[in-house]
């Protein structure tokens, strides 16, 4: 109906990621940080988040400098075509695995929260399919409801986090500055882990009609994203402190159930927070899963993407159920962040800028001979 | 087109009318609002008591009849099997979501193994709010919930109004369990709030002093009151100040604390400072001595300073001494301003504590004095 060109803006792109990106360490992020940091969780927050816009930025000039190209093609053009295979069916592994986890999270949640009976396989299939009937409109309603879900998503938040400052002491904040470099070096990869999602920007990027505006957008996306997860950790060390902190496995949640408003009007507000959840788990996992649809389509190469939806979901599926437990979940997905999304997330984009950036070079001065 | 709106509606039906498969109606469940952990009276078992009580429904849905307290109590090894278990008692669905207080036994609140496992139970389960209140009965837990509120029958709601009231009154930390969790998870020391039974009559007051996930000890309310002093918790209190011979009500409108840390001299040693601002409540009806005069005023701060100041000294050193447990603060303060130094005293606190120097610096004022002079 509305559907014609397949291209977003770039303020979309990076709202798009945005919600991925918070999507992936909303839940679990305040608990690492206290383990690894007590209260200077936010001292990695930024050391990460920095590390995290650099990297940003080489995405975006990667994108810029091939506009209108697919990831594939960018990477053939300059690793070679073997290599380019290679590089794409270890991101679609990733994608799928990374998809997989967050969703059997998102499952686990809902069903400890809200739905006791309801047996997980149905809430994560259920999920999944609305996610298939996503992909198969495409990257531009991806887009549009983007636009839509930021001020659903964040405004209630915002407010539920306000109401749940009553419990609040400044003095768990204290004391600053304990953290050594060796641990910022060694909680990193706990960061890196609530930044992903970032990498689609590669996949996504070929949609975007304006590549050349894309890197101010990214750029807010990414301090936003710092700010929220600040936002995060500070409001769980204010009311929980770190050792609470360390002892829950989502705190995030917990949090919300401190929370009470005088006179009785509502006490248990899970039932709002699980469905502002469902819409942050579903804006992660939907672009994911249209990502991997995409760079499927490429590497079969099949022209639309919209077939491969539904054949991807099984997949996750699978992956999903895969782990026998939370406990083993949480163990399998360290290994993803401390593995392999470390090899796509950082080693590949860098030799690739490095490459693109050295034949530039070399091409120009060979123009001016 | 007929056919469409025929799917349409199949598919409605289905999808809608399948979701009340499992529906349980109201009247089907019963909400337990009190929980009682105590010690089985059998010796050499590991069994504990459970109490459970909840008002039951279905008077109330018939109108007039008005609703009625039901307290059940089985023997378990632990909570949740033993709630399953009550189903061969109870012919509805036991639900805890709306759960308002726990209260436990003396008993089982000094073993501190079964201590660590019922805090767990109860924080591990998503259903249970930290907002319910958690209390230790002197005695036994059962006996308090089969004690009727005077003012309000239905026992949770008796309990949940009973603790709200002393919050806005006395100052927070009237047991909630999220509070207790996490001083319990921080620290290993906590106060829960006293609970007794007084001639039929329910007391919530004083406090008891847990250590290592287990009671040590009780304070009274006399030293409660104190400790919210130090805590800087308090928000209205009134201590009998006797000055002449004759009894000043002195109440305390707010307290403002600051620790501070001395170890110039090798010894380590911490003080405390506590401003207190109060008003005068009550004097004499025609007294001799003019109320507005300055002087007067000054004298009597001098007494309530030198009475407040031998009550504070007199439950630090109960903590030290006789509990050796540091609930006023000291270690969160460490911790907090003086990471390095607790880096050092971290590993033997337990023996630091009850011989640490802890000066009092107390500064009382007289703010009000009321309508007459």
């Amino acid at each position: 109906m509305f559907r014609d060109n397949e291209k977003i803006s770039a303020t979309q792109i990076a709202l798009i990621l945005t919600l991925t990106m918070i999507g992936t360490g909303i839940l679990t992020l305040p608990q690492s940080l206290a383990k690894e940091a007590g209260a200077d969780g936010w001292i990695i927050i930024v050391v990460g988040g920095v590390l995290g816009i650099a990297l940003a930025n080489i995405y975006g000039y990667i994108v810029k400098s091939h506009p209108h190209t697919k990831y594939m093609d960018i990477l053939s053009m300059h690793l070679s075509k073997y290599v380019a295979y290679v590089i794409v069916v270890m991101t679609i592994i990733y994608l799928l695995i990374l998809n997989g986890f967050i969703i059997r999270i998102f499952g686990e949640a809902i069903k400890m929260f809200l739905l006791f009976k309801t047996p997980i396989e149905l809430i994560i299939f259920s999920m999944l399919l609305v996610s298939v009937f996503l992909v198969r409109k495409g990257i531009e309603t991806l887009g549009r409801f983007a636009e839509i879900m930021i001020p659903i998503i964040f405004i209630p938040s915002l407010l539920l986090f306000m109401l749940a400052l009553q419990n609040a002491e400044m003095k768990n904040l204290l004391p600053v500055f304990q953290v050594s470099i060796k641990e910022i070096v060694k909680a990193i990869p706990i960061v890196l882990f609530s930044f992903l999602g970032f990498e689609l920007l590669f996949i996504f990027g070929f949609f975007v009609n304006k590549p050349k505006e894309i890197s101010e957008p990214i750029n807010y996306a990414m301090i936003f994203v710092i700010l929220a997860y600040i936002f995060l950790n500070s409001m769980t060390l204010l009311n929980f402190g770190v050792k609470q902190t360390q002892h829950l496995i989502w705190p995030t949640l917990s949090l919300f159930k401190t929370i009470e408003i005088p006179g009785l009007f509502i006490e248990n507000v899970e039932a709002l927070v699980m469905s502002i959840w469902v819409l942050i788990a579903f804006t992660t996992i939907a672009p994911l899963h249209l990502a991997t649809s995409y760079l499927m389509a490429d590497i079969v190469g099949m022209k639309d993407n919209k077939l491969l939806a539904l054949p991807i979901l099984p997949i996750i599926y699978l992956i999903a159920m895969f782990s026998e437990n939370i406990a083993e979940t949480y163990a399998h997905l360290d290994k993803i962040t401390n593995f392999l999304a470390p090899t796509i997330v950082m080693i590949i984009p860098c030799i690739l800028a490095l490459v693109i950036y050295a034949r530039r070079r070399s091409g120009r001065e060979g123009n001016k001979i | 087109m007929r056919r469409v709106i025929l799917i349409v509606i199949i598919v409605v039906l289905i999808s809608t009318i399948i979701g009340c498969w499992d529906n349980v109606e109201i009247d089907e469940r019963v909400y337990v609002l009190a929980i009682g952990i105590d010690k089985a009276e059998i010796e050499k078992s590991e069994k504990m008591l459970f109490t459970f009580a909840f008002p039951n429904m279905q008077l109330a849905a018939g109108g007039d009849a008005g609703i009625e307290n039901i307290v059940i109590s089985r023997l378990g090894k632990s909570f949740y099997c033993t709630e399953e278990r009550l189903t061969t008692r109870v012919d509805k669905d036991l639900f805890v979501g709306h759960l308002k207080v726990i209260i436990i036994g003396e008993e089982i609140a000094r073993d501190s193994d079964k201590m660590r496992g019922i805090l767990d139970a109860f924080e591990r389960e998503p259903l249970i709010s930290r907002k319910v209140r958690i209390a230790i009965a002197k005695g036994n837990a059962k006996d308090v919930l089969e004690t009727e509120g005077k003012t309000e029958s239905l026992i949770g709601i008796f309990f949940d109004g009973l603790f709200r009231t002393r919050d806005r009154v006395h100052g927070y930390d009237a047991g909630e369990l999220g509070r207790v969790l996490k001083r319990l998870h921080q620290y290993g020391e906590v106060t829960m709030p006293r609970i007794t039974v007084e001639k039929e009559e329910i007391v919530l007051e004083g406090k008891a002093v847990f250590n290592d996930y287990k009671l040590v000890g009780w304070l009274d309310e006399r030293e409660k009151q104190i400790l919210t002093i130090i805590r800087e918790e308090a928000k209205t209190l009134t201590f009998s100040i006797i000055h002449d011979d004759l009894i000043i009500p002195y109440c305390v409108s707010d307290v403002k604390v600051k620790f501070s840390l001395n170890n110039e001299n090798e010894q380590m040693k911490i003080v405390i400072e506590i401003d207190v601002e109060g008003d005068i409540r009550q004097y004499q009806f025609n007294p001799e001595e003019d109320i507005m005069e300055p002087e007067f005023i000054k004298k009597v701060d001098k007494v309530i300073n030198s009475t407040l100041e031998l009550k504070t000294k007199k439950l630090i050193n109960k903590l030290q001494k006789e509990l050796k447990t540091d609930v006023i603060g000291v270690q969160s303060y460490l911790e907090k301003f003086h990471p390095k130094v607790w880096e050092k005293e971290k590993e033997d606190w337990e023996r630091t504590f009850p011989n640490l120097d802890i000066e009092i610096k107390l500064n009382t004022k007289v703010r009000r004095i009321g309508l007459t002079r």
